[in-house]
């Protein structure tokens, strides 16, 4: 089977500063998934989105579309719809008239517009909303009338820029289910770019993680937890994420420059060393210590009825078999 | 709070003072002058509607009349449709911006009397610049401003250059339009036209319609140096607009009466056109909605 996207050694240099903002990138989409793409900012996220939907040109590499070479065709013409960071809601024009800009470009006889905009705008429950003009809505029905425009698009793959930043936390959780189930409907597939690790997890089938233009690890959410890649990713994924310490601090038998890394529910607290309690956070069924290990922090996930104060000392060991190591020096997770 | 207050008054009290002693009343009282008959020598004799009758059928006035609307209407239109085309092409940074745009500015810091004074120069047919070039194919130029549609040609050419300050608010408000609607054009296929007819033009609309009313205001009253020094209003009255037939009558002529209600006309003619304006915008606006 043929991916619906595929990225190989996709590559992209700024014309004026010749930095890289993407490099060697090598990535697949199927049918029906969502991949989400995550990084701090500068990580390339956005140049890969406008590679995918033809606003930039690959310096090197290929964009593959259901397996043809996307390179000889312009961005109209690729099955791709982008949502834009912000929206990208024109504020002059209704609801309608932005939903339906697409086809106003493409010179679609009004009557069918018509049609297709009021077809779109039921899916996405903003029929009621299309006389009116962008200042007039809230946040999540402008989120709403930017997908609705891409739906319009009929696209077989959806490129979506941070399309829930501008919303607040609550309203953030509902959009995102909502969007999940969208984003998959008829088969179609999603590259979700967001800086938000916890989002990524929660919303893509595959993540993608990005640093300085370069691939860090591919993987499900899962495995993306469980085994990240390199010590960037294992700082990165995860509520909290690993705790990086030296080899020598917890006595793992390993060479001096390996970091050992530790998620906080694989420490146990209430046997083993002695450790001084540096900080405690409460988050409502469960609290994280962070453990003073040679003035690096060792975070815990304890359960809330255990009390522990800040400056006390508590007993700890971490579970050996489900560490994991890193090379110092590359960062490379280490077999 | 209250002295605050107060002695906020009290700064306005200059400007209020100034404004009323030098534009509002002298405008009151021109208003007034616009229906006698007054020579600054006898006293003003009460003359009604009169005065704009015999103005009515003044060939002159009629003739001015036309001038100024010819000439605005062909000027104002290149003025801002110059100052936006100048602010698209430059908008992006580049190398040498600075240079280009303050190419696209100067003229509009030079004195008309300066440019006016070149212009005689390089329309003059025997050693203007054009007149040497089309020579020397044997074409040659007549006496430009001695042709009234050359003359107006010249006068409106004249206004053009001093684009500037059009083309610096338009660079500005492009600068701020949201890139990822371009991006979003763009992603839909939209090329330069259609990009600027979907989303350039509609998003600058009220910036273009609050420039063109205000070079029609402007064009409407200031067009009067360059005309007076390049062609003193000839051939044939061809550039001698309203101001300037308003100053003739007023100051030469010592017809205070007359220059006043010529005034009082361009006001409203002014005020009309600007109306006009907003009307034609409005309607324009509701149709653009795609």
């Amino acid at each position: 089977m043929t991916s619906r996207l595929a990225v190989e050694g996709l590559g992209h240099r700024h014309a004026g500063s010749g930095t890289w903002a993407l490099r060697d990138l090598t990535l697949a989409v199927e049918p029906g998934q969502v991949l989400a793409v995550v990084g701090p900012s500068g990580s390339g996220k956005t140049t890969l989105l406008r590679l995918v939907c033809g606003l930039l040109r690959p310096t090197e590499g290929r964009v593959l579309l259901d397996g043809v070479d996307a390179a000889a065709v312009p961005p109209e013409r690729r099955p791709v719809a982008m949502v834009f960071q912000g929206y990208a809601l024109f504020p002059h024009l209704t609801v309608r008239d932005n939903i339906a800009f697409g086809l106003a470009v493409r010179r679609v006889p009004r009557a069918q517009r018509r049609a297709r905009v009021d077809e779109v705008a039921a899916t996405l429950r903003v029929d009621g909303l299309l006389d009116r003009l962008p200042v007039e809505l809230s946040g999540g029905e402008r989120q709403r009338v930017a997908l609705a425009r891409a739906l319009v698009r009929d696209p077989r793959v959806f490129c979506l820029d941070e399309p829930l930043s501008s919303l607040d936390p609550v309203l953030r959780v509902e959009a995102r289910r909502a969007l999940s189930a969208l984003l998959r409907a008829d088969g179609r597939s999603a590259v979700y770019v967001t800086h938000d690790q916890a989002e990524a997890t929660t919303v893509g089938d595959q993540v993608a993680v990005l640093r300085e233009g370069q691939l860090e690890q591919v993987a499900t959410p899962r495995e993306l937890y469980a085994r990240p890649a390199t010590s960037f990713v294992a700082r990165f994924v995860g509520t909290p994420p690993m705790s990086l310490l030296p080899a020598a601090a917890l006595d793992v038998p390993a060479r001096a420059d390996v970091l050992v890394g530790v998620r906080a529910e694989d420490v146990h607290v209430g046997a083993g060393k002695p450790y001084v309690v540096r900080e405690v956070e409460e988050h409502g069924h469960e609290q994280l210590l962070a453990l003073d290990v040679g003035g690096i922090d060792l975070v815990a996930r304890v359960p809330l009825v255990m009390n522990v104060r800040v400056g006390e000392t508590v007993l700890a060991q971490v579970n050996p078999v489900r560490i994991r190591l890193y090379d110092g020096a590359t960062g490379r997770l280490l077999p | 709070m209250t002295g605050y207050r107060a002695g906020l008054r009290w700064l306005l009290l200059p400007w209020l003072l100034g404004t009323l002693l030098l534009v509002v009343g002298p405008a009151l009282i021109t208003a007034g002058f616009a229906f006698t008959r007054y020579d600054a020598l006898s006293p003003p004799q009460l003359a009604g509607f009169a005065v704009f009758r015999d103005l009515w059928s003044d060939v002159e006035f009629r003739r001015a009349l036309v001038s100024t609307l010819v000439i605005v209407a062909l000027a104002v239109p290149l003025r801002v449709g110059g100052g936006l085309l100048l602010a698209l092409l430059l908008h992006r940074r580049r190398r040498l911006d600075a240079a280009t745009r303050a190419a696209a500015y100067a003229p509009s810091v030079v004195p008309d009397v300066a440019i006016a004074l070149v212009w005689l120069w390089v329309v003059n047919p025997v050693y203007g610049p054009i007149g040497l070039i089309t020579s020397a194919f044997g074409a040659g130029i007549g006496a430009v401003l001695l042709d009234p549609a050359g003359a107006r040609l010249t006068v409106v050419a004249i206004s053009v250059l001093s684009l500037g300050e059009g083309f610096l608010v338009l660079l500005a408000a492009r600068r701020e339009l949201p890139q990822p609607l371009y991006d979003l054009a763009r992603t839909e296929g939209a090329g330069v036209l259609t990009e600027f007819r979907l989303v350039t033009l509609p998003l600058l609309a009220p910036v273009l319609g609050l420039l063109t009313a205000r070079d029609l205001v402007v064009s409407l009253q200031v067009v009067m140096v360059p005309t007076l020094l390049l062609t003193n209003g000839g051939p044939l009255g061809a550039t001698k607009t309203l101001p300037l037939l308003a100053y003739e009558r007023g100051f030469r002529e010592l017809e205070l009466g007359d220059g006043a209600a010529i005034a009082l006309l361009l006001t409203l003619l002014t005020g009309l056109v600007v109306a006009v304006q907003f009307r034609l915008l409005r309607r324009w606006n509701r149709a653009v909605a795609t």
